[in-house]
């Protein structure tokens, strides 16, 4: 079944509609593999008997001939999307017992179109990392590395477990998040595709909340193709949350090849290219943007000033709002309680048992920056910032039509280098951070691989363009997978 | 800036209803330190007269207004399903511990 698990959502679903393969087969083969696949900790919990139903109902549509657009496609979700009655921990213990009773908005229209759940992955505890090292039940580890202790990666964060089963094989797709590069920043740790959306693109109902402002949902997948098929399912307006806009979804998969690149302009933001980044990294993006180049692109410098501003003042407005989001877990309906001498040291003894230390970290620095004395100093002041990053953007895409940057400055790193410093593992989003703050899409697509230390790692090429520009973006990455050398994430027998 | 002595920390801690304590304390203070280092890079932007971006969807530029939905009941009576993820619920009610003596 190996060279079933290998091929593209895309792909298999041919396969399913033509009857070469039921999806009752798939979603075994699916759920062997991901069994298979436990010593890299993607999967907190594999829904078989969920994958099952799910798959012997899609059996029957097909015969029935009424299957939807992903009838027995085999997908994994990150464990922060509310599923009816399935556990959603946020890789926290303080959700450790919770089971929803309403399902997620993105989850329940995947399930709509006929998708199969092999179950919920592993990630940063609500969302609160950038290498998936803080989840409460371990860390997930990077398919592209030895998995022995000091040689072991990471997959990147937060949606370490969606990258990392994607990238071995283990679902065809799977549900992220991105608040500051949750999605981006995995994907090009893994070799994978990942497309964050505009901010409004998704309902984020029954997602759980870190920073409302910022959180939005979006998709991994092996190729664009599969990231604009499984993002065109999930995306459009939600009378549940009111913060998801009121547009049409288009068919970004029809439109795919639909683009002319002669005359297309794309900047390099200079503040993206720094000292700072690898330069093996910075080498491989060029040689991307040189190929768009070479086919008729126009490729210009641009200047985003206050790019290097733009991680400090995140770390103001995130933990701000997480902390807001996150003083609703006081013990007391649900998730953990832990009793002590009253009600005010019961919250207290079920927060300090129940939060890790980054999340303890966010809250605290959150509820810093907003406490009075320091709000104007620190609140008010990271907004101000985010207008200058969002307006410095607009003007960009007055003169370019998308920009091209690298998704991350480093390669993946070893579990545990940046254990000890959250401000280095904060420098980690600096790439992906920007475009978060202004509301934009962003997408990672693999644009090559770096050798270190005798290990073969991928890189991520990072578009970004004007808000609801989803489509542009899906469109040049796929042209961009049609340019590149042959290009897949190793299958690796645990 | 970046100095928070250990009495503000207790205080934040006390309100933000979390506890550090021993070699625990030691470490958050030096990481929290480090980390208000690192933001307070903010205070040499000049932002005189820039207004506070609080949230992307008023800029979506033309976008209708935020939709509103019809003020109609859709999912009624969920105390059931809701408080079977409860700590602790009887007779309908969440049972919290004592607050008044």
């Amino acid at each position: 079944m190996q060279s079933i698990l290998q091929l593209s959502a895309t792909e298999v679903l041919a396969k399913l509609r033509a009857k070469e393969l039921s999806a009752t087969e798939l979603a075994k083969a699916t759920l062997a593999r991901a069994r298979a696949v436990a010593p890299l900790n993607a999967y907190l919990e594999i829904t078989e008997a969920k994958a099952l139903e799910q798959a012997a109902a899609a059996d029957a549509a097909y015969a029935a001939g009424n299957a939807g657009p992903l009838a027995g496609l085999p997908l994994g979700i990150k464990d922060l999307f509310c599923t009816q009655g399935i556990k959603t921990t946020a890789a926290s213990k303080m959700l450790a017992p919770f089971v929803p009773a309403y399902e997620s908005t993105v989850t329940q229209k995947l399930w709509a179109a006929g998708a199969v759940n092999i179950g919920k992955l592993n990630m940063d505890e609500f969302a609160m990392g950038g290498s998936g090292e803080n989840s409460a039940f371990g860390p997930t580890l990077n398919p592209w590395a030895s998995l022995e202790k000091g040689h072991a990666r990471v997959p990147g964060g937060s949606s370490s477990g969606s990258a990392a089963a994607v990238a071995a094989y283990a679902c065809f797709g799977a549900t992220g998040s991105d608040t500051g590069g949750s999605i981006r920043q995995p994907a090009s740790f893994t070799g994978t595709v990942g497309i964050k959306p505009t901010y409004g693109r998704c309902s984020r109902y029954g997602m759980v909340a870190f920073a409302s402002s910022l959180d939005q949902a979006g998709m991994f997948a092996r190729t664009t193709q599969d990231a604009a098929l499984l993002l065109q399912t999930i995306a459009g307006h939600d009378e549940k949350d009111s913060t998801s806009a009121p547009l049409e979804v288009p068919n970004w998969v029809a439109d795919l090849k639909n683009i002319n690149l002669k005359g297309l302009k794309i900047g390099l933001p200079k503040e993206y290219f720094i000292e700072a980044l690898n330069p093996t990294i910075k080498a491989a993006v060029l040689a991307a943007t040189q190929r768009f180049a070479a086919e008729g692109a126009e490729v210009v410098e641009v200047s985003l000033p206050s790019t290097p501003s733009a991680v400090a003042a995140y770390y103001i407005v995130a933990p701000a709002e997480a902390a807001s989001n996150l003083a609703r877990y006081d013990g007391m309906r649900y998730g953990l309680r832990v009793a002590g001498n009253g009600l005010i040291e019961t919250y207290t003894n079920s927060r300090s048992a129940g939060f890790g230390d980054e999340v303890k970290r966010r809250i605290m620095v959150g509820n810093y920056a907003l406490s009075s004395g320091y709000y104007d100093a620190y609140y008010t002041k990271a907004m101000q910032v985010r207008t200058l990053i969002a307006n410095e953007f607009d003007a960009v895409f007055k003169q370019v039509d998308v920009l091209f940057c690298p998704t991350a400055p480093s390669l993946p790193f070893k579990i545990g280098a940046k254990a000890n410093d959250p401000v280095s593992l904060y420098l980690e989003d600096a790439f992906t951070i920007p475009a978060s703050m202004a509301g934009l899409p962003g997408l990672s697509v693999p644009c090559g691989t770096a050798q270190e230390d005798g290990v073969t790692l991928p890189i991520g090429l990072q578009l970004i363009g004007p808000r609801w520009a989803e489509g542009k973006l899906l469109q040049l990455a796929h042209a961009w997978e049609t340019m590149r050398r042959p290009f897949a994430t190793p299958f690796t027998n645990y | 800036m970046a100095d928070i002595t250990e009495a503000e920390l207790h205080k934040l801690a006390a309100l933000s209803r979390l506890r550090f304590e021993g070699e625990k304390l030691a470490a958050f203070k030096a990481q929290f330190a480090s980390i208000l280092g690192f933001v307070d890079q903010l205070k040499q932007l000049d932002t005189t007269d820039i207004e506070p971006l609080t949230t992307t969807v008023a800029s979506t530029a033309n976008l209708p207004s935020t939709p509103e939905r019809e003020d109609k009941v859709t999912a009624t009576n969920q105390r059931e399903a809701l408080q079977r993820s409860a700590v602790r619920a009887e007779h309908g009610f969440y049972v919290v511990p004592r607050v008044m003596e």
